[in-house]
């Protein structure tokens, strides 16, 4: 689609809007140009000067552009074939008119309102108004002055040509002028016209009607006065001439362009109409110099005032804009829950929502939230911070930091201790997008979020303890091993010194190798009850630096008897320089714990001389990590579930949850690593994670 | 007999259980003769026929079931006891169906173990290889 085209379309969308699609619309607008094109041709020949080759007020060409610029543009030939009979029908009667004449009229008629219309629509294709500066200007150079000019030239060779008349450039120029005239006044009128028709209806305002009747019957009374009187003086004369420039002014002060359109025609309709009654300062010999004179004078005076009314009608258009924008700004301001202010470049508080005056009252403790409009914040934040208030100090950093381009934007979150609990509060500071700067502060009440957050991670913590206690539960049987087995070296000793002691020759130094073996054991059984308190405790995580072989080797101290009941054998091979990680040691033993369970699951099914776990801890130097992976020999993991075991509920045994390695890669990506699955090519599945290095 | 202590064998892959074992035997007027596995055990019994075993069922290598059925393929008449760490009713009813003494979990009470002694002893006469 052409750009032509996209135009030509916005354009007749405009149109079809105001009149309706449906063709049968657009005949009838004809119907009706063509009537109005017949009444105005009967009265621009009623008021023209006797002998005069053009008429004073030709209003017809300028409503031909009106309806052009109201209709779309593919019905534009049915406007302008409508007024072909109605003006052969005008202008035939005439005396000493030929066809061929009557016919380049038309032609030129329709000619001056093409130009104008196509010049008007091709530089706005949306629907024109005129009551801004830039359209009216647009009008003035087109539609006043191109369009008839041009058209005006050819038609003053064709006078002078078959002698109607004589002096080309007069001609042209009364000619131009009067059709300047003409669609200066009517062709704003006709659009205003449309505009309040297409509107929604309006209530009837009784104050502005007697406004314009009164405006009317001023500018009427004044144009008598001025422009009825009989000629004295000229410079009386023009004197009086300046009578309804009041008026005139009224009119475009208080009703814009369409004030100044209809005030400036009254003026033309009564001027011409004095100056037929050889009244007036516009009497002149020839003819064709007295209608030069008032059309002049209705063109210089009517520019002015069609550009004075379009100004001012922007400029109200511009403050009802920026009303109902401030109004829009003070609802959503007022609308928002959360608090927020405004600050200037230099930290003053230029304006505030409903709720930042209620913050004071919710959250006292942080004293600049009792500032108000006019206050400067800022200089608030830096004099607290300097007395010892951190966060009012971090605030202060953080407003300079963006005022002055340092950070894009910063968030602070703090707690408020109020009457009724602790409140949390997250600032949000940015940078107002304006060249004068300046920012925002928005203050949003955090404080179900920070309580979900906490309730969250307690939730975690409990099911990654919840986890430990369930593998650890796997090892029941181990640990009742571990513990019996000290149990029974104790009651044993215990027993046979208690025996010795019945018998007359007691052996004192056999019972002191009793006593000493009971104390070991007691504290071989101390050891494991202490190990496995250790994994069931429900402590904080911590950061601390961990050694991963020593963890290793503690699971595997931990899964000794299972590991034996099971027959499966381990092999442990470690970097000799392995670095410390940063972790939480008891939640990293239950991922080494869970991850060698799992691996002696997998190979319940093989013989027994096959079951072999190998455990490897190496450091990645181009990560800095610390990398551990547990192989096991069973039948690997199919390629579909390598990713799909570690989601929550996701098991390929016949026992458990499927939660451990879902807890395990939790646990891992805390830690601020990886923890993934892959099958060896001659079996097994090696399961690896990663650990960052501590310092 | 009337001359000789009954002799005890106790196989236990731990050591303190095994010494504790023995002393609390030896207290109560036994022999003692300790095994650290099953397969040191019927090693032994090619030399000494003990007159009453001891055995630990989870040891690595052979468990204490596995030396009862060697014993029970080599038609050996040997009275034994399992005692283990890990109570398993299963294991239980296996083991005394297949002619076990007894079967006991760990901790042991001198009275019982020397109960259980007695009345294998005196339903097997001890003999020598």
């Amino acid at each position: 689609m052409s750009a032509h085209t996209i135009h030509s379309t916005a354009h007749d969308r405009g149109r079809d809007r105001l009149l309706g699609t449906p063709a049968v619309d657009h005949a009838m607008g004809a119907l009706a140009l063509a009537a109005g094109y017949y009444a105005t041709a009967q009265l621009g020949q009623a008021l023209a000067f006797p002998n005069a080759p053009v008429s004073a007020l030709w209003l017809p060409n300028a409503l031909i552009m009106g309806a052009l610029l109201l209709a779309p543009r593919r019905f534009w030939w049915c406007y302008l074939l409508a007024i072909l009979p109605a003006h052969l029908l005008a202008q035939l009667p005439l005396p000493d008119v030929t066809i061929a004449r009557v016919v380049i009229q038309y032609v030129l008629n329709c000619a001056t309102a093409l130009i104008g219309a196509l010049a008007l629509v091709q530089a706005e294709p949306a629907m024109h108004s005129f009551n801004r500066v830039l359209p009216a200007w647009r009008l003035v150079f087109f539609g006043g002055l191109i369009a008839p000019f041009t058209t005006s030239l050819i038609m003053a060779a064709l006078f002078v040509t078959t002698d109607v008349d004589r002096n080309f450039w007069l001609t042209t120029v009364v000619r131009a002028l009067t059709n300047s005239f003409a669609i200066l006044t009517v062709v704003p009128l006709m659009v205003h016209t449309a505009d309040r028709l297409r509107a929604p209806r309006q209530a009837f305002d009784l104050p502005r009607w007697i406004e314009g009747t009164l405006l009317t019957l001023c500018l009427v009374a004044a144009c008598i006065f001025a422009l009825f009187a009989p000629p004295t003086h000229a410079v009386a004369s023009a004197a009086m001439l300046c009578l309804p420039l009041p008026m005139l002014l009224w009119a475009a002060a208080r009703f814009g362009v369409a004030g100044s359109s209809a005030a400036t025609l009254l003026l033309g309709v009564l001027a011409i109409c004095g100056a037929l009654a050889g009244a007036g300062p516009f009497m002149a010999e020839p003819a064709a110099h007295a209608t030069l004179s008032v059309v002049l004078f209705l063109v210089v005076t009517g520019v002015p005032l069609l550009l004075l009314g379009a100004a001012l009608d922007e400029r109200r258009s511009l403050e009802r804009a920026r009303e109902a924008s401030d109004a829009l700004h003070g609802a959503v301001l007022a609308s928002i829950q959360d608090q927020m202010i405004v600050l200037n470049s230099d930290g003053r508080i230029v304006d505030a929502n409903e709720s930042w005056r209620q913050l004071a009252a919710r959250a006292p403790a942080a004293p600049f939230v009792t500032l108000k409009v006019g206050e400067n914040l800022l200089h608030h934040c830096i004099q607290a911070g300097a007395n010892g208030d951190p966060l009012a100090a971090q605030l202060g950093t953080c407003c300079s930091e963006v005022f002055g381009g340092r950070a894009l934007h910063h968030r602070i979150e703090y707690a408020a201790h109020a009457p009724n609990g602790i409140t949390w509060f997250e600032v949000t500071i940015e940078p107002l997008r304006r060249p004068e700067g300046g920012a925002v502060l928005v203050w949003t009440d955090v404080t179900f979020r920070k309580q979900g957050e906490a309730k969250e991670r307690a939730q975690a913590q409990q099911l990654v303890h919840l986890g430990r206690a369930a593998v650890l539960g796997e090892l029941s049987g181990a640990f009742a091993h571990e513990l019996t087995q000290p149990l029974t070296s104790i009651l044993g000793n215990a027993e046979a010194a208690l025996q010795l002691l019945t018998k007359p020759d007691v052996d004192l130094r056999e019972i002191r190798n009793m006593v000493r073996d009971i104390v070991a054991d007691d504290v071989r059984a101390a050891e494991v009850i202490q190990r496995l308190r250790a994994m069931l405790q429900r402590g904080e995580i911590s950061r601390e630096p961990v050694d991963l072989a020593n963890v290793i080797k503690d699971v595997l101290d931990l899964t000794r008897i299972d590991l034996l009941t099971r027959h499966v054998s381990v092999d442990v091979a470690f970097d000799p320089y392995l670095p410390l990680v940063l972790g939480d040691r008891i939640q990293l033993q239950q991922v080494v714990l869970n991850l060698v369970m799992n691996a002696c699951e997998a190979m319940t099914s093989l013989e027994v001389h096959k079951r072999r776990i190998s455990i490897a801890a190496r450091f990645e130097g181009t990560t800095c990590e610390v990398l551990c992976a547990i192989r096991d020999r069973g039948a690997g993991i199919a390629s579909d579930d390598l990713e799909r075991i570690f989601q929550p509920f996701v098991t390929t045994k016949t026992q458990g949850l499927g939660m451990g390695l879902a807890i395990c890669r939790s646990i891992i990506e805390a830690h601020g690593g990886r923890l993934w699955a892959q099958n060896e090519p001659d079996g097994g599945a090696t399961f690896t994670f990663s650990a960052r290095m501590g310092s | 007999m009337a001359n000789r202590l009954p002799l005890i064998a106790v196989v236990d892959d731990e050591e303190s259980v095994r010494l504790a074992l023995a002393r609390m035997l030896r207290a109560s007027s036994f022999e003692v003769s300790i095994y650290r596995s099953g397969e040191d055990f019927l090693e032994s019994l090619k030399t000494v026929m003990p007159d009453c075993a001891v055995l630990d069922f989870q040891m690595p290598g052979l468990t204490g079931r596995d030396v009862q059925r060697a014993l029970s393929v080599a038609k050996m008449s040997l009275p034994i006891i399992i005692v283990t760490a890990h109570d398993q009713p299963s294991l239980r009813e296996k083991v005394l169906a297949d002619g076990a003494v007894a079967y006991f979990t760990k901790p042991l009470r001198r009275d019982t173990l020397i109960a259980a002694l007695d009345q294998a002893i005196r339903r097997t006469p001890p003999s020598t290889a």
